[in-house]
């Protein structure tokens, strides 16, 4: 005779079946916002609505990375399709067949160059839908409960089309087995739509023929400098050797700036633009030689 | 500190400004923007107070 016991637990907890009057169901995904694994949130929806904005360019395991634009989805795989635990009573879940979504983008090239960063990093992932639902789950860490997204390892890829686009961008994000358990702690805050932040566009500086400089997005290379006009700022620029500029001057009748003393400069990081008055941009490590004109 | 002149919008460093003589931060300015077409002695009357300002003596709290 053998001892031990291994006591069941699938009816440790009662399943509450009502449904209220206005049950929220998870809407058509708008938006994507893809966090660091260890990156954890106020519950609060007020408070994590009130910080989002500083999220985009938090330095460090805070920042969030906003996609917008997602117009379709395509489930693949996933718990139902299991169909190897023998023959005996055919398929059954398992809990080990990851769900993995394709998550299509409508956004240029220059946008796929950036996710395929991405490419199989694990992180956590909030889904947005229509309403303005931030959909997560609730974490524990040290004793006190957090707002995170679901985890899944991207991959972007660009899948070919018909033929009247030559590719279809489309995140694919694979849930990992922990998703069973994340969808009962299942957590949605409705922040709003308009709430929803940009993501960061990389920026340089480029110095222009004849003197003077813009500030340009660093992929499609398109001249921002007039649309900031006079919000640019001192703090905005470093040289190599980390100091700010003496002067700028924003000259509007010709849309150039004017950065003195020569030197070598760079468009500072998003989290000083952002303090100083410039947000939705980041400087990236690009340095251009400005000579006074 | 941002101050406009024309169409022009200039920012200054307090930081450098305080780290140099009055002449000398408006002779620098009035070099790198020798090319603007605004009068020399306008540039020179606007950089020398933005020094003023820059380099006020701080007030001394009761």
């Amino acid at each position: 005779m053998s001892s031990g016991t291994i006591i069941g637990n699938c009816q440790a907890e009662s399943p509450l079946t009502g449904v209220g009057n206005c049950p929220k169901q998870e809407g058509k995904i708008a938006s994507l916002i893809i966090t660091n694994r260890n990156a954890y949130f106020p519950l609060e929806g007020a408070d994590f609505k009130a910080n989002l904005d500083d999220y985009v360019s938090a330095d460090g395991s805070q920042r969030i990375w906003p996609i917008k634009n997602v117009v379709g989805m395509v489930l693949n795989g996933g718990d139902i399709n299991a169909p190897d635990l023998g023959t005996y009573g055919g398929p059954a879940p398992t809990n080990i067949n990851a769900l993995n979504v394709a998550y299509q983008i409508d956004a240029g090239d220059c946008l796929y160059k950036e996710l395929i960063k991405f490419n199989k990093r694990k992180v956590r992932i909030f889904r947005v839908d229509d309403e303005g639902y931030v959909y997560g789950t609730v974490i524990t860490r040290n004793g006190e409960q957090y707002f995170a997204g679901f985890e899944t390892t991207l991959y972007a890829l660009r899948t070919p089309t018909d033929g009247s686009t030559a590719y279809n961008l489309s995140l694919y994000a694979y849930y990992t087995v922990n998703l069973e358990t994340e969808e009962k702690n299942m957590h949605a805050v409705n922040v709003g739509l308009t709430n929803v932040p940009d993501g960061l566009i990389g920026v340089v500086l480029k110095a222009a023929t004849g003197g003077g400089a813009k500030v340009v997005t660093s992929c499609a290379g398109e001249d921002i400098t007039s649309d900031y006009a006079d919000e640019w700022d001192v703090k905005m620029f470093v040289n190599s050797a980390g100091a700010n500029p003496t002067s700028v001057a924003y000259n509007s009748a010709t849309g150039l700036l004017t950065i003195e003393p020569a030197s070598k400069y760079r468009v500072a990081p998003a989290k000083i633009l952002e303090t100083a008055g410039i947000t939705g941009l980041d400087g990236l490590e690009e340095f251009a030689t400005v000579s006074d004109k | 500190m941002r101050i406009s002149i024309g169409n022009i919008a200039f920012s200054f460093s307090e930081e450098a400004a305080k780290k140099i003589k009055r002449e000398a931060f408006i002779k620098d300015r009035l070099k790198a923007y020798s090319f603007l077409p605004i009068k020399k002695e306008i540039l020179s009357e606007k950089f020398g107070e933005v020094w003023d300002s820059l380099n006020k003596p701080e007030k001394k709290s009761k």
